[in-house]
């Protein structure tokens, strides 16, 4: 079984609706660390 | 200020250990046979050098034995030829990297230059003005030795032994450079084990992001030693779980050799030799007896020395362990185990599911100063991308991580005892990236928006913290004024006590003159105030201090009048009373913090 942690090239690239979620993820956690580190938002302590 | 001489001498016993380090490494690659090349071998060579360098100086600090920056020179010139030798019987890259790759590796090597220089800065970072350095200054000027009321000195300090050589020639500022040269290897190795997994270009962002991320900005240009744990650590975990990999049994010997270092640099990294144990033997791949009892028997020679170390300065080799059995020597039981509990409360949140799910979540998202969005939003973002069904061995590598990390948000939730494990959330981060910007046009654009924006923002905060440390490299004393105007003030009064004088806490290394600090967690053997109802009782705290060579104290008060004769603190004020102290009239009342204030108190000679 190939390791996609030892080399990526075993991950498949993602395309339609789990590209969208991904894409989304990676939008909203960034930009809630950015809100938390520069905005002084509070999530957790 | 310092004229360009000074800089230059600054500069040079900043290098010259470093360098040492690297040449004593460079001679352990090739019995290693660990086939590296470029900022890897270097990297490699430093982190390896650092664990023979720190156990040549605890032998030789034991006996006496200067360690001049002469000394370092000699040692990192006569690694020259290994290193050489390592160069050429590297494996070739098949091709030269893209210039875009060789402009972010450029990029990560500024980054690293301004780590380095920054570190040059004066040491203001509370643990180690506090303690790392007042216990490798204490000895550089004599022997290694028990140190009483200097709890941390029993603790195990590697990576603080590799400040003897700058302290001993007079450049306390010039310490740090060693934290800063293991912020940089950590990154080289993330760089190589990245660009193996993921592409070259991958590994360079990643080590850009590894010394630019909050954790290492929060540790680099300072005396703390995490960065030194994490080094060994992780380079022990990391060459375990290649055993698994490739079943090279010499992965084995140098991940035991590694193993043997971090416990040498800190008595909760002994946690590190079990878990690499744990990914060697379960990983799918079980060494032979003869290699595991070669393994252990590395380690256990190499956590030899500190465990000798310990059973003549304690009476107990394992110090603090086992010290129901064994004893604490000098120090109090009831400090030890109360260190333990303090250590516990560096995030306010019960211990329960719903704690535990908060602090992860604090990683990135929170506030804490200990543990809060230290390791950015990118394991998170991307790390989750790469998450699939995968090998017995990652399994076994990630279940082993994931319970020593359990066992640190339990008991030491400060994140910067977790150094050894946080470099691996890169992996899956950089694997899960790389995936996403391999789909298509929208994927690369977002992989790219996350990079740059987080990518900007942890450059505003190293710049925001190592900029003015380097502008501070030719007047750093008015870079301390300006960073602690109290732990200043607090310097103006010791200088004006008697003997010994005793201070409540801070910046131990700042001062003039031997100061014994009174908060417990330092001293391990009084309760000056009351601590969850242990308390010292004044003539028994007088006693102590007396023997210590206390003859004066500065304390922080409330400011305002009082009754004749009291300032507020139990202890001093039973001694007041007692017409065992006085409090000096003649030294001025200086600003503490809190809108509190320092006052000098001397106490007064028994007949």
């Amino acid at each position: 079984m190939p390791d996609p942690l030892a080399d990526a090239a075993n991950l498949p690239p993602l395309h339609g609706a789990r590209r969208a979620l991904a894409i989304g993820w990676v939008a909203v956690v960034t930009a809630l660390y950015l809100g938390v580190r520069v905005f002084g938002l509070f999530l957790v302590p | 200020m310092r004229g360009p001489a000074e800089l230059a001498a600054l500069l040079l016993a900043g290098l010259l250990p470093s360098l040492a380090c690297v040449g004593l490494g460079a001679w352990l690659l090739r019995p290693l046979r660990l086939r590296a090349a470029g900022s890897e071998a270097l990297a490699q060579a430093f982190v390896l050098g650092a664990g023979v360098a720190s156990l040549a100086i605890l032998g030789l600090r034991s006996l006496g034995v200067p360690i001049p920056l002469g000394a370092c020179a000699a040692a990192a010139l006569a690694g020259w030829p290994a290193l050489r030798r390592a160069a050429r019987d590297a494996p070739r890259a098949a091709a030269p990297a893209p210039r875009r790759t060789r402009a972010v590796d450029a990029a990560a090597l500024v980054l690293a230059a301004l780590t380095f220089l920054a570190a040059l800065g004066p040491e203001t970072y509370w643990d180690g003005f506090e303690y790392h350095l007042p216990i490798a200054g204490a000895w550089s000027r004599g022997p290694i030795r028990a140190l009483p009321g200097w709890l941390d000195a029993e603790l195990r300090a590697g990576v603080d032994l590799l400040y003897v050589p700058a302290l001993g020639a007079g450049q306390p500022d010039a310490a740090a450079a060693v934290t800063a040269c293991f912020a940089a290897s950590l990154a080289a190795l993330l760089r190589a084990e990245v660009s193996r997994r993921v592409s070259p270009g991958a590994g360079s962002l990643a080590a850009c992001f590894a010394l630019a991320v909050p954790l290492t900005v929060q540790s680099a240009a300072s005396t703390y030693v995490d960065l030194g744990v994490g080094a060994h650590g992780f380079l022990a975990l990391l060459l375990a779980d290649r055993w698994t990999r490739s079943g090279d049994p010499r992965h084995l010997t140098a991940s035991a050799l590694c193993a043997g270092f971090a416990a040498n640099d800190k008595l909760h990294a002994a946690a590190i030799l079990p878990a690499a144990l744990a990914i060697a033997a379960l990983g799918g791949r079980p060494p032979g007896a003869r290699a595991l009892l070669r393994g252990a028997g590395i380690a256990a020679a190499v956590a030899l020395p500190w465990l000798v170390k310990e059973g003549v300065t304690t009476g107990n080799p394992f110090f603090p362990l086992f010290g129901g059995w064994l004893g604490f020597g000098p120090f109090d039981a009831r400090h030890v185990q109360l260190r333990a509990l303090r250590l516990g409360t560096d995030y306010p949140l019960p211990r329960d599911a719903a704690g535990l799910a908060t602090y992860l979540v604090s990683l990135t998202f929170g506030r804490n100063v200990y543990s809060g969005g230290l390791i950015g939003p990118l394991p998170l973002a991307f790390g989750v991308l790469a998450i699939r069904r995968t090998t017995r061995a990652a399994a076994v590598l990630g279940a082993t991580l994931a319970a020593l990390f359990l066992a640190q948000a339990w008991s030491m939730p400060a994140l910067r005892f977790a150094t050894p494990l946080v470099p691996f959330l890169a992996l899956p981060a950089a694997v899960g990236g790389a995936r996403l910007a391999r789909s298509g046009r929208s994927g690369l654009l977002a992989a790219a928006l996350a990079l740059a924006a987080t990518g900007s923002l942890h450059l505003a905060r190293l710049g925001i913290d190592y900029l003015p440390r380097i502008a501070a490299l030719r007047d750093p004393r008015a870079y301390e004024r300006a960073v602690f105007p109290d732990q200043d003030a607090l310097r103006q009064l010791v200088a004006r006590g008697r003997g010994v004088v005793a201070i409540p806490m801070g910046a131990a290394a700042w001062m003039d003159r031997p100061v014994y600090l009174l908060h417990w967690e330092r001293n391990g053997e009084l309760f000056f105030d009351r601590v969850r109802g242990q308390y010292t009782p004044p003539d028994e705290a007088l006693a102590l201090l007396r023997r210590r060579g206390v003859g004066s104290l500065v304390i922080d008060v409330a400011p305002g009048a009082r009754a004749p004769g009291e300032l507020g603190q139990p202890t001093v004020d039973a001694w007041l009373r007692a017409g065992a102290a006085r409090v000096r009239d003649d030294a001025p009342r200086l600003p503490a913090r809190g809108g509190r204030e320092w006052v000098l108190v001397d106490l007064v000679e028994s007949n």
